[in-house]
C-alpha cells in the first residue's frame, strides 16, 4: 500500500465487505489486493449477473463494477442491484476506460459516482474509495 | 348614494378610477341582469381621505383602528345590507389599473376569504395597504406605473362567501371544433381546486345546432337544467359584449352566480371569417410548417413539384377527385397542399374535411369550410375498391413499416460504401434520382404511419365515456409509458448535460467556450463526455433542425447546436430532473384513469369491458405514435447519406466555376442539377440564378403567409402586412401537455434562438419539431401557434411532459417577449397577467 494517499490514515480499520465485478481476472486481482490492504473482506464476480446474485444474498459496504461486461452492463447491474437492495446505489464505484464510449444514460449515472479510470494506479483506487466514504458521510449528516 | 360605498347598480363606466377593474366587470354583468353575488364596493376616495387626515401614522395597517366612527358606520351598514353571510365575507382588491387585460396584479394585491362580520373593516384596510407593499411597488415599477402614493388608487370589493355545490368555467367558443360548441368545466364544491389544477373537471359539451341537448353523465356535479341555464346566461353576456367569453360560475343550491367574465380572443380574425364560395380552393401548409424552414430551399420545392401526388394518394387508397388545380402549389416560396381535393378524399370515408384540417393542425383559422358528411359505410359502398384498400393498408401498416425499415438498411449499407469524392458525375446523377425515389417511399410510409395513428385515435374517441373530454384524456394517458425515439433523443441530451456537471472541465468548455465549438474533439480529449457525446452523434447525428429540407445541416456535420444546448442545460442548476418529469407523467396518467373510473356506471365497473378495451386502445395509440416517430428517424438516415452527395455536387460546381459557394447548390432546382451532371447543360453558369433566387427569397420572407389560404386571397398576398392582433388577455387553444405554470414569455423563431432563452421561460413558437427538445430542458412551458393533437410537435411536447397549448393562430405576435402569462395546459387556456416584465423565477402551480 502506498502511504502517500492523503486521508488514508483516517480510514476505518474494519471497513467491512467489498464486491469486485469485472470480467478481467487480473483486474479483479489487482483491485482485491488494494482493498484487502485497506482492510476490506473482498469477494469477486466475473459478470453482472453473478454480482447480482451476491448482492441478493447479502449486503456489501462497497461495490466496484466494470461497465463493459458480458451479460449485464455495469449500469444495468447497478440499477438492478439498487432495486434488489435499496441503499446499494450509495456504495457503488464504477471503473472504465476513457476509450469505452458510454451512452448518455450510462454517462449520467457513472459520472455521478467516484470513478476509477483504467488503466488504474493503486492511488486511484484508494482515492475513489476514500471519496465514496467521504460523500457518504457528508450525505448522512445532511 | 352613500359617499364611501357603492352597490353594483350604482356604478357607471366613468367610475372606473373610483371602483377599480374588478368591480366594473361585475357591474357590467349586473347591468345585463345577470346573477352576480351580492356585492358592495368601498371606493378609492375613502382610503385617500383617511390617509390625508392621518399624515403622521407611519404604519399603514394601523390606520384602520383610527378611522372616524361615521366612516366605519357607513361601511358596516353597506355590509349588513348584503344580507346573511354564514360563511363570512370575501374581501378583495379592485385597483384602478386592474382591468384584466393589461395589468392583472395577480397575486400582487391581497384578498381575504372567510372574514368574520366584525373584521370586514380591518380586512378592507389591509387589502388597501397591500397596494403599498414592496411587492406591489416593485410590480408597478416594472410595469411602468407611477409609484407615487397619490397615484395609487385602490377600491375594495366585499361579498358574502359563497358555499357552492358546484363551480367551474364556461367557454362560449372552443377552438377545437369547427362548428363551435359550448364547453363547461365543472367540479363539485368551489372552483379553487380546479383553478389550481388539482382536480380534473367534468366536461359538458353542447354542440351549437338547433335542438341540441346537453348530455349530462351520471354523477356530474352540474345538472342538465343547471347547464342549460348557465349556457343561456353566458350566451346572452357574450352576445351583449360582442365577443367570446370565458366565464367563472358557481351554483349555490339551485341559484346560479357569475363570478367573473373575461374576453377570449382569436388573435387573428383575418379574411377567413367571411364565408367563401364553395369552389374557392383551400390551400394548407400546416403539417409542412412543422418540419421545414418557413422558406424551404428551391431544391426541395422542385422535388415537391415533381412528385406524382395523384398516384401517391391512389396507392394510399384515398384517390383524389379530378380537379383543374394541382395537388401541390408553391405560393410565394412556400409549398401548399390542396386541402379541398385531399380533404374530400377522406370525407368519402366519414372523415370530414374540418376534422382532417384539424388533424393537420388548423384551428381557429378554420371557419365556414364547406362540409361533406357521409357515413363510413356509404364511402365503402360508393368506392369499394378504395375502401378495401384503405382497410387493408390500415390492417397491414405495421408490416409495411417494418419492410420500410429493411429497405432503409439495405439502402444504407450500399450508400455507405460509396465514396462521394471518387464517384463520377454519372454516379452522382443516379444517386440523386435514388434520393428522390427514397423521398417518395419515405413519404408514403409516413402517411401510412399517420393513418395508423388516426384510426387508433378514432377508436379511443369511440370508447371514451361522453362525460370525459377525449383530448384531455388522451393527452394525460398517452404521455406516460415508453418514450418515442424523438423524445429519447431529447432526454439523452439532458442526461449528457446532467453527467457533464460532474466533469468540471466539460462544463467549463461548454459554458465558457464562447460558442466556438470547432475544436471540440481536441478540447474534450480525456473526458468521459467525449465518448458519450460521440455515441450520441452516432445515434442521432443524422437528424437536424428542420431536417426535412435537404438544405439544412445535420447535427453530425455541425454539432455546435447540440454542444451549446448541453452547455445551457448543464450550466443551469435549476433545470428540471428528467426522472422527476417521468414520475409526474405517470401520476397524471393514473389520476386520469381514476377520474374516468368514477364516471362509469355501476354495471361498467362490475364488468369493466370498456376500461379493458380502452387501456388496450390507449396503448395501441401510444405505439402507433411512437412508430410514426421511428419512421421519421429511420427515413432520415438515408436522406442524411444523400446529403453527403449533394454537398459533393456543390463542391464540384464551385471547382467548375458555375457556383460561388458549395451550399448554393440548394438554390438550384433538381432538373438544373441533373442537367449539369449529365452534361446537357454544361457550361451553364448558375451564379446569377442563385443571386436572383436569393433576392427573391428576401422579398418573399417579408410576406406574411398564413397556414391556411383561399385561392381568392392569393392575388393580394404581396400587399399584406402582419396585422397587430387585438390586445386582449386570454387565448384558447388545444390542450396538449397537462399542467399549469406561470412564467415569462420568450417568443422564438426557431431553436437556433436558444441563446435568448432564460431558464424557466415559457417558449412561444410558430412550430415545434424534435430539434426543439434541447430547449425543453430550459423551459417551463410551451405555446405553439401550429399543431393538432396528432402533430409531431404535440406528440413530443406531451411525451416530454411540459405544460403545452398548441393551435393558437397569431399567438407569436399577440404575445411579446417579457409578458407574464399563466399557461393552463390541461384546459388549453393562456392568460396574460402582465406585460414585458423582467425575467423571474417560474412558479409551478400543482
Amino acid at each position: 500500500m502506498s502511504p502517500g494517499t492523503p486521508g488514508l490514515s483516517m480510514f476505518p480499520r474494519n471497513p467491512g465487505k467489498a464486491l469486485i465485478v469485472d470480467d478481467e481476472e487480473n483486474i479483479r486481482g489487482l483491485y482485491a489486493e488494494v482493498l484487502e490492504a485497506m482492510g476490506f473482506q473482498v469477494e469477486t464476480a466475473p459478470d453482472g449477473l453473478k454480482g447480482l446474485e451476491r448482492i441478493q444474498a447479502g449486503p456489501y459496504n462497497l461495490v466496484i463494477s466494470d461497465i463493459r461486461m458480458p451479460g449485464l452492463t455495469g449500469v444495468e447491474f447497478y440499477l438492478k442491484a439498487a432495486q434488489a437492495r435499496p441503499g446499494s446505489e450509495q456504495r457503488f464505484i464504477f471503473t472504465t476506460g476513457l476509450i469505452d464510449s458510454l451512452n448518455a444514460h450510462e454517462y449520467m449515472i457513472v459520472t455521478e459516482k467516484p470513478c476509477i479510470v483504467k488503466p488504474a494506479k493503486v492511488e486511484n483506487i484508494q482515492q475513489a474509495v476514500l471519496e465514496l466514504y467521504a460523500r457518504r458521510d457528508s450525505g448522512s449528516r445532511s | 348614494m352613500d359617499r364611501w360605498t357603492r352597490t353594483l347598480r350604482q356604478i357607471r363606466p366613468r367610475d372606473a378610477t373610483e371602483v377599480g377593474g374588478k368591480a366594473l366587470g361585475l357591474a357590467r354583468l349586473a347591468a345585463l341582469d345577470l346573477p352576480v353575488p351580492p356585492t358592495f364596493v368601498i371606493v378609492a376616495s375613502l382610503f385617500e381621505e383617511v390617509r390625508s387626515r392621518l399624515p403622521d401614522e407611519p404604519e399603514i395597517e394601523m390606520i384602520a383602528g383610527r378611522i372616524p366612527a361615521s366612516v366605519r358606520a357607513s361601511i358596516e351598514s353597506a355590509r349588513d345590507r348584503l344580507g346573511e353571510a354564514p360563511g363570512g365575507y370575501a374581501v378583495r382588491s379592485s385597483a384602478a389599473e386592474e382591468d384584466g387585460a393589461k395589468f392583472s396584479f395577480a397575486g400582487v394585491h391581497e384578498s381575504f376569504l372567510g372574514i368574520p362580520r366584525e373584521e370586514v373593516v380591518g380586512a378592507a384596510f389591509r387589502c388597501w395597504a397591500s397596494a403599498f407593499s414592496d411587492r406591489a411597488l416593485a410590480y408597478r415599477r416594472r410595469m411602468g406605473l407611477s409609484t407615487d402614493a397619490s397615484a395609487i388608487r385602490m377600491a375594495v370589493v366585499v361579498q358574502p362567501m359563497l358555499r357552492p355545490s358546484s363551480a367551474g368555467v364556461l367557454f362560449t367558443a372552443t377552438s377545437d371544433s369547427a362548428e363551435g360548441e359550448l364547453l363547461i368545466h365543472a367540479v363539485a364544491g368551489t372552483a379553487e381546486r380546479l383553478v389550481k389544477g388539482e382536480t380534473e373537471p367534468w366536461a359538458l359539451r353542447l354542440p351549437r345546432r338547433p335542438g341540441a341537448k346537453w348530455i349530462v353523465p351520471e354523477g356530474s356535479p352540474l345538472s342538465a337544467k343547471g347547464a342549460e341555464e348557465l349556457a343561456s346566461l353566458a350566451l346572452r353576456a357574450a352576445s351583449e359584449w360582442g365577443m367570446s367569453l370565458d366565464i367563472e360560475w358557481a351554483m349555490e343550491g339551485d341559484r346560479l352566480c357569475l363570478l367573473q367574465a373575461r374576453p377570449v380572443t382569436a388573435p387573428l380574425p383575418g379574411p377567413e371569417e367571411t364565408p367563401a364560395p364553395a369552389d374557392d380552393v383551400l390551400w394548407t401548409r400546416a403539417n409542412l410548417r412543422e418540419l421545414l424552414p418557413d422558406l424551404p430551399s428551391p431544391f426541395f420545392l422542385s422535388l415537391m413539384e415533381r412528385m406524382d401526388w395523384v398516384a401517391a394518394n391512389r396507392r394510399l387508397g384515398l384517390p383524389l377527385d379530378p380537379g383543374d388545380q394541382p395537388v401541390v402549389r408553391i405560393i410565394e416560396g412556400r409549398p401548399y397542399f390542396n386541402l379541398s381535393r385531399m380533404g374530400n378524399a377522406g370525407a368519402r370515408f366519414g372523415f370530414p374535411l374540418s376534422r382532417f384540417a384539424r388533424a393537420l393542425g388548423h384551428g381557429a383559422d378554420l371557419t365556414g369550410i364547406p362540409e361533406v358528411r357521409r357515413l363510413p359505410l356509404a364511402g365503402l359502398l360508393a368506392s369499394p375498391r378504395s375502401g378495401l384498400r384503405l382497410l387493408r393498408i390500415n390492417l397491414t401498416s405495421r408490416g409495411e413499416v417494418l419492410r420500410f425499415f429493411d429497405r432503409v438498411h439495405t439502402r444504407l449499407r450500399r450508400l455507405q460504401e460509396v465514396k462521394e469524392v471518387a464517384a463520377p458525375d454519372r454516379v452522382l446523377l443516379d444517386l440523386s434520382r435514388e434520393a428522390e425515389a427514397h423521398g417518395a417511399d419515405f413519404l408514403y410510409v409516413l402517411q401510412i404511419a399517420f393513418l395508423r395513428v388516426v384510426s387508433r385515435m378514432m377508436a379511443v374517441e369511440l370508447m371514451v365515456p361522453s362525460a370525459t373530454d377525449p383530448e384531455r384524456f388522451i393527452n394525460a394517458t398517452v404521455a406516460a409509458g415508453d418514450k418515442s425515439v424523438s423524445v429519447r433523443q431529447g432526454l439523452d441530451l439532458v442526461f449528457l448535460a446532467h453527467g457533464a456537471r460532474s466533469e468540471g472541465r466539460v462544463v467549463q468548455y461548454l459554458v465558457e467556450g464562447w460558442d466556438d465549438f470547432r475544436e471540440w474533439e481536441r478540447e474534450l480529449e480525456g473526458t468521459h463526455f467525449l465518448g458519450a457525446f460521440r455515441d450520441y452523434l452516432a445515434r442521432y447525428g443524422h437528424r437536424g433542425v428542420q431536417e426535412s429540407d435537404p438544405a439544412m445541416p445535420l447535427y453530425a456535420e455541425d454539432p455546435g447546436f447540440l454542444l451549446k444546448a448541453i452547455g445551457r442545460v448543464a450550466g443551469n442548476p435549476r433545470s428540471p430532473d428528467p426522472e422527476a418529469t417521468l414520475r409526474t407523467q405517470a401520476e397524471t396518467a393514473s389520476s386520469a384513469w381514476r377520474d374516468l373510473w368514477k364516471r362509469l356506471s355501476i354495471l361498467e365497473r362490475v364488468v369493466p369491458v370498456r376500461v379493458f378495451l380502452l387501456r388496450r386502445a390507449i396503448s395501441s395509440l401510444r405505439k402507433a405514435m411512437a412508430l410514426r416517430e421511428e419512421v421519421r428517424f429511420e427515413g432520415m438516415r438515408v436522406q442524411a447519406e444523400h446529403r453527403r452527395f449533394l454537398r459533393e455536387v456543390g463542391q464540384r460546381f464551385v471547382r467548375r466555376g458555375i457556383l460561388e459557394w458549395a451550399e448554393d447548390v440548394c438554390f438550384l432546382r433538381a432538373e438544373e442539377i441533373e442537367g449539369a451532371l449529365d452534361g446537357r447543360g454544361e457550361g451553364e453558369d448558375f451564379r446569377d440564378t442563385v443571386h436572383r433566387r436569393r433576392k427573391e427569397m428576401d422579398r418573399q420572407r417579408e410576406i406574411p403567409m398564413p397556414n391556411l389560404l383561399r385561392e381568392s386571397e392569393i392575388p393580394g398576398l404581396s400587399d399584406r402586412s402582419w396585422t397587430q392582433p387585438r390586445d386582449e388577455g386570454s387565448f384558447l387553444g388545444l390542450p396538449v401537455g397537462p399542467g399549469k405554470v406561470e412564467g415569462i414569455v420568450r417568443v422564438l423563431e426557431g431553436p437556433q434562438d436558444m441563446d435568448l432563452v432564460h431558464p424557466g421561460d415559457i417558449l412561444v413558437a410558430p412550430t415545434l419539431d424534435p430539434s426543439w427538445i434541447p430547449l425543453f430542458a430550459l423551459a417551463s412551458g410551451l405555446v405553439v401557434e401550429m399543431g393538432g393533437t396528432l402533430s409531431h410537435g404535440s406528440i413530443i411536447a406531451r411525451e416530454y411532459g411540459l405544460p403545452t397549448v398548441v393551435n393558437i393562430p397569431g399567438i407569436t405576435r399577440a404575445l411579446k417577449t417579457g409578458d407574464r402569462i399563466l399557461l393552463d395546459g390541461s384546459a388549453g387556456v393562456i392568460r396574460r397577467l402582465g406585460e414585458q416584465e423582467s425575467p423571474k423565477e417560474p412558479k409551478t402551480i400543482s
